[in-house]
């Protein structure tokens, strides 16, 4: 029970009004209410703007900057944001995080769906399972681009998996298109458990009746995938969708460990472009516009993927 | 999280902004001597991390704190973090005392006001030409800025080529004639390489890496009559005939496929490549690499060819050691700076390390009795260390990323060239 709850007045005493003993003592509750709830939320309030708005506020305006350390700072108005729309670099970092996305967010969590689906019941061995296909998952990000970097290397693991269908070494992080690949490869493997686990949740919340009657019903297996297990991993699907994509979008650390972005641009993705104008070119006005930019695309993905997903009436 | 991250990064600029308005106005501590004072107190020390070094390093700083009681604290970074690292912690006024960087890295540093000016007195020279004459001939030319000295060379190569003479062998070739022109090299590699192309001849040094780039590509377009940049470091040169035959040669350099842990550096430790431009820390490099190698005896090394009919050109390089401008112990920085490059030490470094403090007369130490010395100091006088700009980061990953596009075939020479003059003309632009 709520204090609100409790400080309610009920029946005919709840009308009332500031005149009476009741009333007084009702808005007395409200406002210690008020003090209190103002009191209790104020340190994340002061963290939120400290560290989230006041920071938000700083890199929208050194956007309009040509900030870069030390050096003399002037406003240059929306100098950074025409460079950056004039910039062939930028295009094909944009496209290069986009068509990432895709393919790092969609065959994640389709596979993630398909390993969940045997591995919903109880039972020892997929107990085992479960903890082995989350392993990458709880591995830092750092040491599993690492451990990659290794297994791409000429001669690696990745070589000699190829080699037993007849293929020779292959350029992993050194061919354009390849490079794209072998990361979207890494990503997949890192996430794939922990997108298993939420879809195993999810799957377990499916009330059992309605496959009950789905099978008195006469539905076939995969009938009853469609039209009861999808449309019931609804909630599921948006929160994973919106976690992978907010992740995809920002992935930063596999592009910068395994590639540095390259080869010829073909990996830089909108973060690394951005981290490389700010420490390692001192651009940080220009770095500060990419950053918008890649705030702005990430709400319209969080949009789309709302209105995409989500039902009128849950 | 990315935008917390962000918005963290623009709360450290907008301090850092401040604190520059702050303390903007530049120094002259050229114009008086500082006084010579005890060492004492504490230092911060950022250095690249290489495991090769360390323990030499280790053992000196220990050295250093018995004889003076200062205490120090030292941070390896790897190289690839280093100027990251020294970006923020400058930005968020928070730097160490002393800085071991690429001097190709210095001078946006200087320009910002982040490095203080030698203090020769602290130093141990007396004063700056005292200072200026310990070292050699040119040897203080990537640390200059504007007449001033910020730092002190270490770790100083002139970059030569050098070769598996147990690849030439097993070739056919003799391995105490190696390649003296650039058209012999191809030619040498093209026999050293095999069918499958999983072993070559000459392989580029660390692909996208923004200094070999500049230091593999600089003896092409310069032994050609051509250059990078201009001399005031503002526009491209390489969509010149001389940029574009540079070019050419370099999109057939070794296998641009082959991948491992260090580049170049790795393939030739374990032979999969039997020529790679490097430096003077070879000879110590390689055997942590690859134990089995034994300078003189598998690997060697020779002057940088030259084009036929022309004269060589080899790129230079330095590390420095240099204070910065916030440091509280500046004296006790320059003096420790000084400790380590005594002639003494300079010889323990290069025998323990293969880095060389190019000092004058270095060659004369024990420890550069040797082949690998001898090329170094014969390359001296027509080393190129290229040109000076704040913009060096932007311009030579903009190169590395050129030069791997045509060593991948995904732009031709022509396109290639013209594309990084008009990026050289935005950055500086």
């Amino acid at each position: 029970m709520t204090l609100s709850a409790i400080a309610e007045p009920t029946g005919a005493a709840g009308l009332a009004t500031g005149g009476t003993p009741a009333g007084r003592r009702k808005r007395t509750l409200r406002v210690v209410q008020r003090r209190a709830g103002l009191g209790l939320s104020s340190v994340a309030i002061i963290l939120f703007i400290a560290f989230w708005v006041a920071p938000l506020i700083a890199t929208l305006m050194l956007s309009f900057t040509d900030y870069g350390l030390s050096r003399e700072t002037s406003w240059v108005g929306f100098a950074n944001y025409e460079r950056m729309f004039g910039n062939d670099e930028f295009w094909n970092s944009l496209g290069v995080t986009v068509v990432f996305t895709f393919f790092a967010v969609g065959p994640t969590l389709a596979l993630a769906l398909l390993l969940a689906l045997p591995l919903v019941k109880p039972g020892r061995v997929v107990t085992a399972i479960r903890a082995a296909i989350f392993i990458p998952a709880v591995m830092p990000l750092v040491a599993a681009s690492l451990l990659w970097q290794v297994i791409y290397q000429t001669g690696g693991v990745a070589d000699q998996v190829v080699g037993l269908v007849g293929l020779g070494p292959q350029p992993w992080l050194k061919d354009p298109q390849l490079a794209v690949v072998s990361l979207l490869i890494m990503v997949i493997w890192k996430y794939v458990g922990l997108y298993v686990i939420i879809f195993i949740a999810g799957l377990q919340a499916i009330p059992g009746n309605l496959y009950e009657a789905a099978a008195i019903d006469g539905a076939r297996p995969l009938r009853t995938f469609f039209l009861i297990t999808v449309p019931q991993l609804r909630r599921t699907f948006l929160f994973v969708i919106i976690v992978g994509v907010t992740g995809a979008v920002q992935a930063f650390v596999p592009a910068y460990l395994l590639t540095k972005g390259g080869p010829v641009d073909a990996t830089q993705v909108l973060p690394l472009l951005l981290f490389n104008n700010a420490f390692l070119f001192s651009r940080f006005g220009y770095a500060s516009a990419i950053a918008i930019v890649l705030l702005a695309l990430l709400l319209v993905f969080a949009f789309l993927q709302f209105k995409l997903v989500d039902e009128p009436e849950d | 999280m990315f935008s917390r991250r962000l918005a963290a990064t623009a709360g450290v600029a907008t301090v850092a902004m401040v604190l520059a308005a702050c303390s903007s106005g530049s120094t002259d501590a050229g114009d008086e001597l500082p006084e010579l004072q005890e060492p004492s107190g504490s230092l911060v020390i950022w250095e690249h991390a290489n495991e090769a070094n360390q323990a030499y390093f280790e053992e000196k700083y220990a050295e250093y704190e018995a004889e003076t009681g200062v205490d120090i604290e030292v941070l390896y970074i790897p190289i690839a973090d280093l100027q990251t690292k020294l970006q923020t912690a400058f930005g968020a006024g928070n730097p160490p005392d002393i800085i071991k960087i690429g001097a190709w890295q210095m001078t946006s540093l200087v320009e910002r006001g982040y490095m203080s000016e030698l203090d020769p007195v602290n130093y141990g020279a007396g004063d700056l030409a005292g200072f200026e004459a310990l070292f050699e001939d040119g040897a203080l030319d990537p640390v200059t800025f504007d007449d001033a000295v910020y730092g002190v060379p270490t770790d100083f190569n002139s970059v030569s080529l050098w070769y598996r003479k147990d690849r030439f062998e097993e070739a056919g070739l003799d391995p105490n004639s190696p390649p003296t022109t650039w058209e012999e090299v191809a030619e040498v590699s093209e026999i050293l390489t095999s069918a499958d192309g999983s072993k070559v001849g000459l392989q580029t040094t660390l692909n996208g890496d923004p200094i070999w780039a500049q230091l593999v590509f600089q003896p092409l377009i310069e032994g050609l009559g051509g250059s990078i940049l201009s001399e005031d470091g503002t526009a491209g040169g390489l969509n010149t005939p001389e940029g574009i035959a540079a070019l050419e040669y370099y999109a057939n350099i070794g296998n641009p496929d082959l991948t491992a842990p260090i580049g170049g550096f790795s393939m030739f430790a374990d032979g999969t490549a039997a020529m790679l431009l490097g430096g003077r820390f070879m000879t110590g490099f390689m055997p942590s690499l690859n134990p089995e190698l034994v300078y003189g005896e598998n690997f060697a090394t020779t002057t940088i060819p030259s084009w036929e009919g022309e004269d060589a050109v080899a790129s230079g390089y330095s590390w420095a050691w240099g204070v910065t401008e916030d440091s509280e112990n500046k004296a006790t920085a320059w003096n420790l700076i000084g400790w380590l490059n005594e002639q003494d030490r300079a010889n323990d470094q290069l025998a323990a390390t293969g880095l060389v403090t190019p000092l004058a007369g270095w060659t004369d130490l024990e420890a550069a009795q040797d082949e690998a010395s001898a090329v170094m100091q014969e390359q001296l006088p027509y080393t190129s260390y290229g040109v000076q700009t704040p913009f060096w980061n932007e311009i030579m990953t903009a190169l590395a990323q050129t030069l791997d596009a045509v060593a991948l075939g995904q732009s031709t020479p022509e396109e290639a060239a013209a594309e990084f003059d008009a990026r050289v003309a935005d950055i500086t632009g």
